[in-house]
């Protein structure tokens, strides 16, 4: 109730009711005052003449000396208005008119303005001009009716101002409501606002100028703050999105680095394993050298030497990681034989249930590169695809092409530059990788394979190799769906600019 | 004797004076006592404080209105020109403006009005009785109106 009081609707009927309850009772008095004094003095006015005009015509017709014509002249005077007593005296004679039985001639009191004397009957006298008399013309009339008919002006005023006050209320209330129409629809768009409804515009339809003008500062306000709220959104999901490729490019340092380190150690331990390997070696070989081939000691040293050599190999897979395989000779070379030569290679061991797809682009895929180490990073992803559908055959699918790579795709990989690349995907339809080993793959003797199946050095090498030739390495791959790995190496074509959309195919950003 | 002589006298003192206090008021018609003027009757009376014209020996009568008693200016009202008060200024300014007759003069000052009345002879104004006959100036031409 009390909220109710407190709109400015209620406040506006609340003023014009206290404005009518003040104004309208001196409106009512002025104007029965007004009303009052108008009928008594046009009764006093009449009066007053009326009675002169009776005394006129006794002064003239000269009536006064006929006893019978005078007293019809005074019946004649009370029929002819409101008249209740008509008298004409000359000294102690009087002669009255008899047509009222009630006569207040006893109660006689001359007046001189209306009420007078309280007995509601104006008496005025008049001397007669007539020569050689004394005679003395009294009337009364009747003040009754007059008072009847203010009381009827101050019942028709009550009325009238009553109806005046309750079309005054209708008039307030629809005005108000009207008034705060607009204001109401203000305040509507306004909580919309503030409850998120940026876009409700504020249409005010109201001919009061301030309204209008209210309606239009608010809704410049409206669109200003959609435009800050949109900049804001905007700036918070490109933060949100500068956050998230800051954590992946951390996430991708961290590997990087993790990597790097662990390439240091195992670099270390094997070169010193590969001086302790030296002599076996060579007093192996001195051995057998010295006995003759049919000694059991021989046949023994030969398989210390078998051992020996393959601690060898495996000692050249770690420094191949750790990018400390003695001296790679970079040269320019054409990729798409090497893999078409890996690739061959392959067929000859993968069973029927694998089939092999090559996609491999135009000639000319030029790379500085060991081509004994991208033959071997070939036959490494291969030999892990063919393994992973072992079991449950599928498709493996080897892909060469041309990408380029902008700042984007570079602030991603650190180890790459702007410019044209080659791309080698090799793509199996395989159970796939989880996604906490994904993480881990390139880390040396990482393995999901069952122990003695595999040394864990394949995709370390792998990332050896890329890294060494200035290239990176990237896998996706989903549970259940296959794994795809990239390998990224600079191509070099002094005649051919890297430039995107050549026959390069922009790089998808993971 | 003188004794009786001073109750006698005061005896009639006494019963003159009651005459006095008991005799009804009257207002009546005046002029000045150089006026050549005898009498009005009441149609002439109140054509003059209309401002019509009455004329007399060729010349003007003038009407002079006493505003200075409110029992006199209601009795002039009643008696003389048989109006309202509200009326009568209606009545005279439609005529000023209408004829361009002038209003009477008025005076709320008895001096001024009885010095007025003096310098014209052929004006007349209205005043109660008593007043004047204490007046050598004014003399009386005939009773307006007396008290019942």
């Amino acid at each position: 109730m009390a909220a109710r009081l407190n709109t400015l609707a209620a406040h506006a009927i609340l003023i014009g009711l206290a404005i009518h309850t003040v104004l309208l009772p001196i409106l009512f008095y002025s104007l029965l005052y007004i009303v009052k004094q108008s009928h008594e003095e046009l009764f006093v006015n009449d009066v007053r003449k009326y009675s002169r005009f009776i005394a006129d015509v006794f002064e003239m017709d000269g009536a006064v000396s006929n006893e019978m014509q005078s007293v019809r002249l005074l019946d004649s005077a009370v029929l002819g208005s409101d008249g209740v007593y008509a008298e004409l005296i000359e000294g102690d004679r009087w002669l009255r008119s008899g047509l009222l039985a009630d006569y207040p001639a006893d109660h006689y009191k001359e007046d001189f303005a209306f009420g007078q004397h309280g007995d509601r009957i104006y008496f005025l006298s008049i001397p007669l001009d007539i020569p050689g008399r004394q005679l003395l013309l009294r009337m009364g009339f009747d003040e009754q009716v007059t008072i009847e008919q203010v009381k009827t002006a101050r019942q028709r005023l009550t009325v009238v101002l009553f109806l005046y006050l309750l079309i005054s209320i209708i008039a307030l209330v629809l005005m108000s409501t009207r008034m705060t129409r607009p204001l109401r629809a203000l305040q509507h768009a306004s909580r919309n606002i503030a409850m998120g409804q940026h876009h409700d515009h504020l249409q005010v339809d109201s001919q009061i100028t301030e309204i209008r003008e209210l309606a239009t500062d608010l809704e410049s306000m409206r669109a200003e703050l959609v435009g800050v709220n949109a900049s804001l959104l905007e700036e918070i999901a490109e933060r949100e999105m500068m956050d998230n490729r800051r954590k992946v490019l951390e996430g991708k340092l961290r590997q990087v680095q993790k990597l790097e380190t662990v390439g240091v150690l195992a670099g270390g331990i094997a070169h010193e394993f590969n001086n302790i390997l030296v002599p076996i070696f060579l007093y192996t070989e001195q051995a057998m050298h010295d006995l003759p081939a049919e000694s059991p000691v021989h046949a023994q040293l030969e398989r210390v030497l078998k051992s020996s050599n393959r601690a060898k190999s495996l000692v050249q897979q770690i420094l191949t990681f750790s990018h400390q395989s003695g001296n790679p000779e970079h040269e320019p070379v054409d990729v798409k034989p090497i893999v078409e030569e890996a690739l061959e290679l392959l067929r000859a061991l993968i069973p029927s249930t694998v089939e092999l797809h090559q996609e491999l682009a135009a000639d000319d895929c030029m790379v500085l590169a060991d081509r004994n180490q991208i033959h071997q990073l070939v036959m490494n992803l291969c030999g892990n695809a063919y393994q992973a559908l072992d079991e449950t055959g599928g498709s493996i699918t080897v892909v060469l092409n041309r990408c380029a790579v902008d700042e984007q795709f570079c602030g991603e990989h650190p180890q790459l530059r702007v410019g044209g690349y080659l791309r080698l995907s090799i793509h199996d339809t395989g159970h796939g990788i989880d996604r906490s080993s994904l993480h881990r793959i390139f880390e040396p003797f990482y393995t999901t394979r069952a122990v003695g199946k595999g040394t864990g050095l394949g995709l370390s090498v792998v990332h050896g190799i890329a890294v060494s030739h200035s290239g990176d390495i990237t896998v996706e791959s989903e549970p259940g769906q296959g794994t795809t790995f990239h390998v990224y190496l600079p191509e070099i074509q002094p005649h051919r600019q890297a430039v995107p959309g050549h026959d390069q195919e922009p790089l998808d950003t993971p | 004797m003188s004794t009786a002589r001073a109750l006698l006298i005061c005896c009639l003192g006494c019963i003159l004076c009651a005459q006095a206090a008991v005799a009804k008021r009257q207002v009546v018609l005046v002029a000045s006592a150089t006026s050549p003027l005898h009498d009005l009757d009441s149609l002439e009376l109140r054509k003059i404080y209309l401002g019509f014209t009455v004329k007399r020996d060729g010349k003007t009568v003038k009407g002079l209105r006493n505003t200075g008693d409110k029992d006199l200016n209601r009795i002039f009202l009643q008696a003389v020109v048989a109006m309202s008060e509200k009326s009568y200024s209606r009545r005279l300014l439609s005529l000023t403006l209408r004829q361009g007759i002038p209003r009477p003069s008025e005076y709320n000052n008895a001096g001024q009005l009885l010095e007025a009345l003096s310098s014209d002879p052929y004006s007349v104004t209205y005043m109660w009785k008593d007043a004047a006959d204490r007046s050598a100036d004014v003399k009386a031409l005939r009773v307006l109106w007396q008290q019942d």
